[in-house]
């Protein structure tokens, strides 16, 4: 049975959909009322707070910090500068992504890291040889995500760190009413937002302290079903749904490089050995089979497919994670992938999937053809190939007094 | 980086001598580095009271594989060799005692004075060894088949085993496949009926291997060392260190004492690109081999990120639990044992016996009765201790690295007295002529000889790590670090003074570069 976060007692009480599902062992919220949409609006309007204590936490501290997770990691820890967070994926010999999360570097030599599997198995496999000591702290710190265009001007309230300077994939430790938090500018939405770091005993406290001074910025506890929408807009894969993790794969073909998910760019390879460094390099030379693409669904044939039925466009609102075949052609001569997670976007007013298809087809701008079950009859509509970031707006990376940062 | 050598062998034991004057005939240019100030290894005679030397960990030279000797010339570098084993002469606890001569009629004589079944069975059983010998030391003498790429060449390799072993003949053949997978004690129980006899005759395939004779594949163990025991140098493990170093000398080997490697240098595809000594030397060279432990060379010798994770997980699971103490005795009297002159001597008693002396060491205590292998070297070099006096050297088994108690002097000193109470019940009046003695623990092993938890052979005998020593990815001398090699008994065919790993290692080096 899964268990409760410390933030329960707040998310209970409000859940008045009883849409509950769990999370990593956890009872999470899907949606706070009967429809997702309020909550979604909240994330890109105004502010949306989610638990997110489900994650996995570690702390790894140690001189030999830096040093450990470089190995673990296919980015090169030891440039993080402190106070910075970086996104990154671990990999096993054969260069194939076991999970993805963040890195934040907390001082010279301690990191807080996220993960989605449980990963205290994996890392501590490496401990041999360093100077550092990995601690899960899981159950001992909660988390918050607050997301949203009002996120900065809420958070301000609660704490003392200068959130306007606060940089996109950075960390400070602040001072909120009493006790301790550490904030990152992070999150799982693509847009402006925080995530809060915070000791079991405060987690209620800190809950209080977000939604009332939240209440003049229409901030809404928000679930995973408003999550997911947003995080497809902002093209952010999920491990079990747009790839797997590679230790649990029951076969080969279900292993994907980060080259293959489209994460090449947080992979250092020339640099000191780690983890999957030779398969990695091998692939960058020799090409990879596979690409995570962003697809925008043609809507009016999509529309008029509906309308040979007599029906109007049956979309759901909530985000759908199925695999769904992608062809080269409408004669369906040839599947170049398939798609794994998509959604209606309320704000973009398109509908868009996240695929994998082969890497010869990834280019922008080129026409697919993704498979439509209308009335139980299979077709195809035309799907264009995008970037994965649907939505991406200035102010995820901007700050009030400067320009854009990254 | 000062000079540059084809080959640099890490470790100056009795298989880095092997491995680098193997190389070095082949005109390669071979540096071997030895971390001590003697070379030897596990080989080298060290003085352990003053005025009588040790002939180092092991002492029985019956395995040296006679190819070697051979294609490496070692009679013109002064090596003396018989070939045949020397006679293991086997203790009860009532006095008695039976010479095993490697002359299988004059041994079945010994043995008909206690039980004419026995010496029926061992003419049988030795019968039965004189047909699987081809096969089993063609096993040892070759490296094992590639499985892993399955060319005409390895298919070819696997069809010879294949075929040698057809060649034993349906019976012999379907008798080995029978037999091989047994505990030592049911198989020689079908066999014999003297406890003390059948005890003494296992006592070989439990050594190293942390199993009793009651565990099963013992048999194998026994039957490898009953095939491949068919010698003896003269002058024992430090006549043939001296013969080897000779070898390696002429054949133009660098060889550098006091040499400890701190590092072994990769580049950044982790290709070995030389080594670093401890004083910071660096020597260039694209290959090394290593007679080093496996847990040695991959964890000590490299940075903890330049292994992959499957090699990491498999060095670590490497079973590699020391079992073994030495004791070195200076006695100033010739010593009788049962009565009995002799030279090489195994105690046990009893399949019980044994197996009780094996169960200490799973619960982390030493044996308080011990099972000894003792020989007494001054017997065939009497220069090893003053006039008259002499040199015992005993393997004792069992006594674990992982020891609840924790190794002081207390422990050792506890344990010394087991030995002796022990010797005493064969050797009565081994006290009154003690001069001195030295007792190293399996802790102390690990400090001298640079031997993992103080393995005696590099890692247990068990069939697993027997079949694909020391792990599947390694097996074949090469590791998945471009230009490092295996050459020690970490290495198939495995611990005891065969040279193989060295010379196979070698062979394999050759191959590839």
């Amino acid at each position: 049975m899964p268990i409760k976060s410390p933030f329960f007692a707040r998310t209970s009480a409000l859940c008045n959909s009883m849409n509950w599902k769990e999370w990593a062992g956890y009872y999470a919220v899907s949606s706070y009322g009967t429809l997702h949409d309020p909550e979604y609006f909240a994330f890109r309007y105004s502010a949306g707070l989610l638990d997110i204590t489900p994650l996995f936490k570690y702390r790894v501290k140690g001189p030999d910090a830096a040093a450990f997770l470089s190995r673990i990691m296919v980015k090169n820890i030891h440039k993080l500068g402190v106070g910075r967070v970086s996104y990154c994926c671990w990999c096993t010999d054969a260069g194939k992504v076991i999970d993805d999360g963040t890195v934040m570097r907390r001082a010279e030599n301690e990191f807080f890291v996220t993960s989605a599997d449980p990963g205290y198995s994996w890392f501590s496999r490496f401990l041999r040889g360093y100077d550092v000591v990995l601690e899960e702290i899981s159950e001992e710190v909660a988390g918050l995500a607050l997301q949203g265009p009002t996120s900065r001007d809420i958070l301000k309230q609660i704490c003392d760190a200068d959130l306007n300077n606060l940089k996109f994939f950075s960390t400070v430790k602040a001072r909120a009413d009493g006790f301790e938090i550490y904030v990152s500018r992070t999150g799982y939405t693509g847009d402006l937002g925080y995530e809060i770091w915070v000791e079991n005993e405060h987690a209620i406290t800190l809950w209080d302290a977000i939604m009332s001074a939240g209440k003049n910025y229409d901030i809404r506890p928000a679930g995973l079903d408003a999550l997911d929408v947003t995080r497809v807009e902002a093209g952010l894969i999920l491990k079990d749904v747009d790839y797997f993790n590679a230790l649990y794969a029951l076969i080969d073909d279900r292993m994907s490089s980060p080259y293959e998910l489209s994460l090449g760019w947080t992979v250092n390879l020339d640099r000191d050995p780690f983890n999957g460094q030779a398969s990695l390099k091998a692939e960058k030379e020799n090409g990879s089979k596979w690409a995570i693409v962003g697809l925008d669904i043609d809507w009016p044939q999509l529309e008029s497919l509906y309308a040979k039925h007599g029906l109007p466009p049956e979309i759901g609102s909530h985000a759908w994670r199925s695999s769904v075949p992608v062809y080269i052609s409408a004669d369906k001569k040839y599947q170049t992938g398939y798609a794994t997670s998509g959604t209606w976007s309320p704000i973009l007013k398109k509908n868009i999937a996240l695929a994998t298809v082969e890497k010869k087809y990834e280019n922008i701008g080129n026409e697919l053809r993704i498979e439509m079950t209308v009335e139980h009859k299979r077709y195809t509509v035309p799907a264009i190939i995008s970037k994965p970031q649907f939505f991406n707006p200035e102010r995820k990376t901007s700050n009030p007094n400067s320009q854009s940062d990254e | 980086m000062s000079e540059k050598y084809d080959i640099v062998v890490i470790g100056g034991g009795h298989n880095g001598l092997i491995t680098a004057t193997t190389l070095a005939r082949k005109n390669k240019r071979v540096l071997v580095l030895e971390k001590r100030s003697i070379l030897g290894g596990i080989a080298a005679g060290e003085e352990f009271y003053p005025g009588y030397r040790s002939v180092g960990l092991l002492h029985d030279t019956s395995q040296v594989r006679s190819k070697i000797i051979k294609e490496l010339d070692l009679e013109k570098f002064g090596l003396q060799f018989k070939n045949s084993r020397p006679t293991y002469s086997l203790l009860s606890k009532n006095g008695e005692c039976v010479h095993l001569d490697p002359n299988i009629a004059k041994a079945a004589n010994e043995i008909a004075k206690f039980s004419q079944h026995d010496a029926d069975s061992y003419r049988e059983y030795h019968e039965f060894i004189g047909k699987i010998s081809d096969f089993i030391c063609g096993l040892m003498d070759n490296a094992p088949p590639d499985l892993m790429e399955l060319g005409g060449k390895q298919i070819w390799e696997l069809a010879k085993k294949g075929i040698s072993l057809k060649k034993l003949g349906k019976k012999t053949m379907m008798e080995l496949l029978k037999v091989a997978p047994m505990s030592v004690a049911d198989f020689l129980n079908e066999k014999f009926e003297t406890d003390f006899i059948k005890a003494g005759i296992a006592a070989p395939s439990i050594y190293g291997s942390y199993t009793g004779p009651w565990s099963s594949y013992t048999t194998l163990n026994l039957l490898v060392w009953e095939c491949a025991a068919n010698q003896s140098i003269v002058g024992g493990p430090q006549a043939l260190i001296a013969a080897v170093e000779n070898a390696a000398r002429d054949a133009g080997v660098d060889i550098q004492t006091g040499a400890e490697v701190e590092r072994i240098l990769l580049d950044r595809d982790r290709k070995v690109i030389g080594v670093k000594l401890l004083d910071g030397e660096e020597i260039t060279t694209e290959v090394v081999a290593t007679s080093c432990t496996p847990t040695t060379t991959f964890f000590n010798l490299l940075e903890p990120n330049q292994i992959d994770y499957s090699l990491e997980h498999g060095i670590q699971h490497y079973r590699s639990r020391g079992t073994t103490a030495k004791v070195n005795l200076a006695v100033n009297k010739e010593r009788y044992f049962n009565g009995e002159f002799a030279e090489f001597v195994r105690t046990g008693n009893s399949f019980d016996e044994m197996e009780r002396a094996f169960d200490s060491v799973k619960y982390r205590e030493f044996s308080n009765e011990p099972i000894l292998d003792i020989h007494i070297p001054t017997i065939g070099d009497p220069s090893l201790a003053p006039t008259g006096h002499h040199v015992i050297s005993i393997l004792v088994h069992f006594a674990p690295h992982y020891f609840d108690e924790g190794w002081s002097e207390t422990t050792k000193n506890s344990l010394y007295d087991h030995v002796i109470k022990t010797l005493e019940q064969y050797c009565s009046e081994i006290s009154s002529t003690l001069v001195g003695f030295e007792l190293q623990s399996p802790v102390d092993l690990e400090e001298r000889y640079g031997l993992t938890n103080g393995h005696i052979f590099h890692g247990e005998h068990a069939v697993d790590q027997l079949i694909t020593r020391p792990i599947p990815s390694c097996s074949r001398y090469k590791t998945p670090i471009q230009g490092l090699y295996l050459c020690g008994s970490g290495s198939h065919p495995g611990g005891g003074i065969t040279g193989m790993p060295g010379y196979l290692g070698a062979k394999m080096v050759l191959e590839n570069i």
